[in-house]
């Protein structure tokens, strides 16, 4: 298949004969893998919220329940030394990225041993000998830094690629606009990601956007665009895979929109006024990972008696992590000036 | 296994909510997720979900109550299940209260005005050094004027007053208080002759007449006097002539030698490096020899501190400082006041001896006269030796006759035979 | 060539030195920026550097601030060593938010697992009459952001070895270059030297009066200090170079000496370093000596004007440094 230079197609999903064929294609342990990140994810994510309610967690969260598939499907197209970056709804992207739970529960809790030793928390958790450059808070910002980081890629030639995620919220900063244009005239190995989750915070995509769907900006950088459905984890697969591929291979970035919804508000401190609890039941009824179980079950990949399996085996790891992350020490206060500057 | 209903935390700063309602009964099948009760936080109405399927029982929270995040308000159980008989759930695995305060230990950086103990004239306008200077010098602010803006005092301002005040208005250690009134002039006819000149009687002069008076009127002074055979003395100073000299630019006299000897001793003879204060004798650790200096108009003592652990040369180094400076009016007044004993050497004007007035608050102050070749007798006959007449006065409320005449002889013994000094 | 081994340069020259001096030492050293490939860079600093080190590490940019910034930033946490240059320092009021909510936390909040080595280059400062958008001097921003270092060097020399310090530095420094002193000419050595951050200079030892100064002020102390020598009054004059980390030892140690101080910046005056440094001096052990209020002469609070006449009065100028050190001389004497 021959790669233009520049595609403009926008592509409202990914065929059902893509995937159809990754159902085929894909080791079924990676299916598993997909599946048991997914659940993971969710758990992880349900327990996050507990801790909260008990009263545990300083701060707020910014829950991703609802969107596991955009997270799994997108991270699992990449080899295992491709970069990630992404933002304050990233607990998803770090559990796909492969981090270890404990230690991400750690950071949630602000423990000395989580992975940014307490100092960022829930908005900022970086893994980054994993790969995971880390989430940041200020809506948007990782999109400039996308551009910084694929250049060094393409300077020291390496066949690495980098995923910048953000959310619909982000594509009318002016720097994802400045960002797009760079990464684009420099052929950067980029993929740019939004997963449209419908809002912002409160402000719905339908009023905030000027043109739907979000992928068709791809066009004003000559870049190729894609909108999928972000709550079918194989379609996500697809897309992306397709995009990571040609910026491999040197054909630069691509603008991939995966559409998708988030349960809960947007924070802790959301109360969902700007949306309706039957609008909320709806999505929920289109649970990516109940979907996935029945794909899978109906492509007779594997026995639902088996995913619960691997559904209770998730939510397992995340309460044993949880326990032990709730043991670890505290930071101390004594060493506050130490990581502002590399010695 | 039974599940717990809590007040939830929906809000980052929340610490108790108010119940409003609850949207099921006791004894009701609910399901996990369902809208179970309302609460009421600062920003509206909240509607929380049953966090587990079974049978609601234990309702606990009534409408209006406020309640603390995490207390248990009721108890899901699962169908068939019994609660145990206990009187307090709460206690029995309760979720872990609030967060621990993270206060950190250090605060942020307070900075800290650079304050200066004991600020003198704290109402006062004046600029930190200043005020730096007049504490060093002990000056009460409030004498000092101030040439700066709207009479701010400056440090020259501090100088210049310094300057023309030549003792320091340092605390008097407690005692008889000083004659308060001069002897009435009227008492005493005064001569009837054209007179010369009229000096008033104020500043330096009528301190130092106050200070005389007192020590007269108040020390009972006993006054020993002994010759001293300088030869070796004198034998001393030729050989080391030379080379204090070269080291240091300045001659080295015989005055510096008797205070590098007085130093020495003073330690063994502690009663005369002293002061009676009120109830007590203080005996000072620190010896701070005066050395009396004839100005044109007045006598000053500046003062060589800490005399006990300074060598020859480091004492007329000292000297030749204060003394240079003493004649050229650029003391300090700290640096002439504050001695505990004084020698006072009238021998340039060849005076053999003379009776010194102690200079309060000392115990004790020696008098030294001019060296004269007077012939004494030895053991070999009659010969003539370099003699210099000592006069000790010491206040016989602190010290006796013997152990001022026994000071006054170690005094002799080591000018004798100065290799003591080592 | 002078005798020691420097010669005569220009700031501009010194600065262009130390980037192809680093650039051959360090491949993953790149620049940059608007316009500094071809065209040379607005000022002419990257003339010539093109042609040496090609359009991969001499990288012009389209008119994107946050791009550029948001470029640095993350090429420096891959571990490369970026010089931006922001043409003018007003721009950088589009680079803020990576520039200060990524660049300089980026560290911190990742508990000291990543680190960001990019120089920000950027020209400042006013007397080139292009007027308000085009003329100010922010350093008083990015000094309060934990995580930027800061430098203003005022001599080729310096420029030239602070430059190479701030490139092998591992975090984000701001450089600031302010215009007029481009063209001046000084003594340079000809090889690769650095000059440590948080150094400040004595450039000029007096016992009246220390005057703080940076960038160009320093130059023009340094005049008003010859001319008030000529009245026999002897000012100190010291070069800060780098404003963050501040060297508050010298600080203290020359005020302490002289007892009055005169902090001098072209920055307008309120919320300017100046008060910064003014406390400082405050807190420290110089405060006991001093013997005269703290003084400030700094650039009037207003943007800067056009016109010549206006926009000369609008910062200090020599003879404004020459009467206000004698006024602080002279107080209370």
């Amino acid at each position: 298949m021959s790669l233009p230079d520049t595609i403009t197609e926008v592509d409202t999903s990914a065929t059902a004969s893509d995937v159809e064929q990754l159902v085929d294609k894909l080791p079924r342990e990676r299916l598993a893998w997909m599946l048991q990140k997914m659940c993971e994810i969710r758990y992880f994510e349900e327990e996050a919220e507990d801790l909260y309610t008990r009263g545990l967690v300083h701060g707020t969260m910014h829950l991703s329940i609802g969107q596991e598939a955009s997270s799994v499907g997108s991270i699992a197209a990449l080899a295992p030394d491709d970069l990630i970056i992404h933002h304050h709804r990233g607990h998803g992207h770090t559990i796909a990225k492969g981090a270890d739970i404990t230690l991400m529960m750690a950071e949630f809790l602000g423990k000395e041993p989580g992975y940014c030793r307490g100092r960022g928390g829930s908005m900022h958790i970086a893994d980054i000998p994993g790969g995971n450059l880390g989430a940041t808070g200020v809506v948007g910002s990782g999109i400039p830094t996308s551009v910084g980081i694929a250049l060094a890629l393409k300077m020291r030639n390496s066949s690495q690629v980098l995923l910048s995620l953000f959310g619909d919220g982000a594509v009318n900063l002016g720097e994802f606009h400045e960002s797009l244009n760079m990464a684009a005239i420099w052929r950067l190995p980029v993929v740019f990601i939004c997963e449209n989750n419908q809002y912002g915070m409160s402000g719905p995509v339908e009023k905030m956007s000027s043109v739907k769907p979000l992928s068709i900006r791809a066009v004003a950088y000559g870049m190729p665009g894609e909108t999928v459905d972000g709550n079918a984890v194989l379609a996500v697969y697809s897309a992306v895979q397709k995009a990571i591929t040609r910026a491999r291979a040197g054909h630069g970035p691509s603008l991939i929109e995966n559409v998708t919804y988030r349960w809960r508000g947007h924070s802790k401190s959301d109360r969902n006024v700007y949306r309706t609890p039957v609008e909320i039941e709806s999505w929920k009824r289109r649970c990516p990972i109940a979907r996935f179980k029945q794909l899978l079950q109906d492509a007779q990949v594997m026995q639902m008696e088996e995913m619960d399996g691997i559904d209770q085996e998730a939510k397992a790891t995340v309460q044993r992590a949880t326990q032990e992350a709730l043991s670890l020490p505290e930071p101390s206060p004594d060493n506050l000036e130490d990581e502002v500057y590399a010695p | 296994m039974a599940t717990q209903v809590i007040m939830p935390k929906v809000d980052m700063v929340m610490e108790t909510g108010t119940f409003v309602e609850w949207l099921k009964k006791e004894g009701d099948r609910v399901e996990k997720g369902e809208p179970l009760f309302v609460i009421l936080t600062d920003k509206a109405n909240i509607e929380i979900e049953a966090p587990a399927s079974g049978i609601l029982t234990e309702l606990r929270a009534q409408p209006d109550d406020i309640i603390p995040v995490t207390e248990v308000i009721a108890v899901i159980l699962e169908p068939e299940e019994v609660l145990p008989p206990q009187p307090d759930l709460a206690a029995e695995g309760a979720p872990t209260p609030a967060l621990p305060s993270a206060a950190p230990t250090s605060g942020p950086a307070i900075s800290e005005p650079a304050t200066g103990k004991g600020l003198v004239g704290a109402k006062v306008r004046a600029t930190p050094a200043a005020r730096r200077l007049a504490r060093e010098l002990g000056i009460d602010l409030s004498q000092v004027s101030g040439g700066g803006q709207s009479g701010r005092i400056h440090k020259n301002d501090v100088e210049t007053f310094a300057n023309h005040q030549l003792i320091a208005t340092e605390k008097e250690p407690k005692g008889p208080q000083l004659p308060s009134k001069p002897l009435p002039a009227t008492a005493i006819p005064l001569p009837r002759a054209r007179q010369k000149q009229v000096v008033p009687f104020e500043g330096p002069r009528k301190i130092i007449a106050e200070r005389m008076t007192h020590s007269a009127l108040t020390a009972p002074h006993i006054t020993l006097a002994l010759r001293v055979d300088m030869s070796e003395a004198t034998r001393l100073r030729s050989q080391l002539q030379g080379p204090i000299e070269q080291r240091t630019g300045l001659r080295l006299s015989f005055t510096a030698i008797i205070a590098r000897a007085v130093a020495a001793i003073l330690p063994r003879h502690p009663y005369l490096n002293a002061s009676l204060a009120e109830a007590e004798i203080i005996l000072w650790e620190d010896i701070h020899l005066g050395i009396a200096v004839s100005l044109e108009d007045y006598l000053i003592v500046p003062v060589l501190r800490e005399a006990q652990s300074r060598n020859l040369e480091q004492i007329v180094r000292m000297l030749g400082d204060l003394l240079e400076r003493a004649r050229s009016r650029r003391l300090a007044p700290a640096e002439m006041s504050g001695s505990t004993f004084t020698i006072s050497n009238l021998g340039m004007f060849g005076i053999e001896s003379f009776t010194p007035i102690i200079n309060p608050p000392e115990s004790a102050s020696l008098a030294v006269g001019k060296i004269v070749n007077t012939p004494v007798s030895t053991q070999t006959g009659i010969e003539l030796r370099p003699m210099m007449n000592l006069t000790l006065s010491a206040d016989h409320r602190v010290v006796d006759g013997a152990a001022a005449a026994r000071f006054l002889a170690d005094v002799r013994a080591t000018l004798e035979n100065p290799y003591l000094l080592i | 060539m002078n005798g020691d081994g420097t010669r005569e340069i220009s700031y501009l020259e010194a600065l262009r030195e130390a980037l192809s001096q680093e650039m051959r030492r360090n491949p993953e050293v790149f620049l940059i920026g608007e316009d500094i490939g071809v065209y040379g860079g607005a000022f002419g600093v990257t003339r010539g550097i093109l042609e040496e080190f090609g359009p991969e590490r001499v990288r012009d940019t389209p008119i994107s601030e946050a791009a550029i910034a948001g470029a640095a930033t993350g090429a420096a946490l891959m571990g490369m060593r970026p010089v931006m240059e922001i043409m003018f320092m007003d721009f950088m009021t589009i680079s803020m938010n990576q520039l200060v909510n990524q660049a300089a936390k980026i560290r911190f909040m990742f508990g000291g697992k990543a680190s960001i080595p990019m120089v920000i280059r950027t020209p400042a400062g006013s007397g080139t009459g292009a007027a308000a958008q085009h003329s100010q001097s922010l350093e008083a921003w990015f000094i309060h952001v934990p995580g930027i270092k800061v430098v203003a060097p005022a001599t080729p020399s310096d420029a030239k070895g602070l430059l190479i310090a701030a490139i092998r530095d591992n975090n984000p420094v701001l450089f600031l270059e302010h215009k007029l002193l481009y063209g001046n000419k000084g003594p340079v050595p000809a090889e690769s030297y650095t000059i440590p951050l948080g150094q400040a200079k004595v450039r000029r030892e007096g016992s009246h009066a220390t005057i703080l100064a940076y960038s160009i002020m320093v130059i023009r102390a340094l005049e008003a200090a010859e001319r008030l020598a000529a009245e026999g009054i002897q000012v100190e004059v010291v070069d800060l170079r780098s404003l963050k980390p501040l060297d508050k030892e010298t600080i203290a140690r020359s005020v302490s000496k002289t007892g009055r101080v005169l902090i001098v910046h072209e920055a307008p005056q309120t919320g300017g370093f100046g008060g910064e440094l003014a406390a400082v001096v405050a807190e420290s052990d110089a405060f006991h000596y001093l013997d005269a209020p703290i003084r400030r002469l700094a650039g009037r609070d207003i943007p800067i004007p056009y016109n010549r006449v206006l926009e000369r009065a609008a910062v200090p100028q020599v003879e404004d440094i020459v009467a206000a050190a004698r006024a602080l001389t002279y107080e209370g004497r």
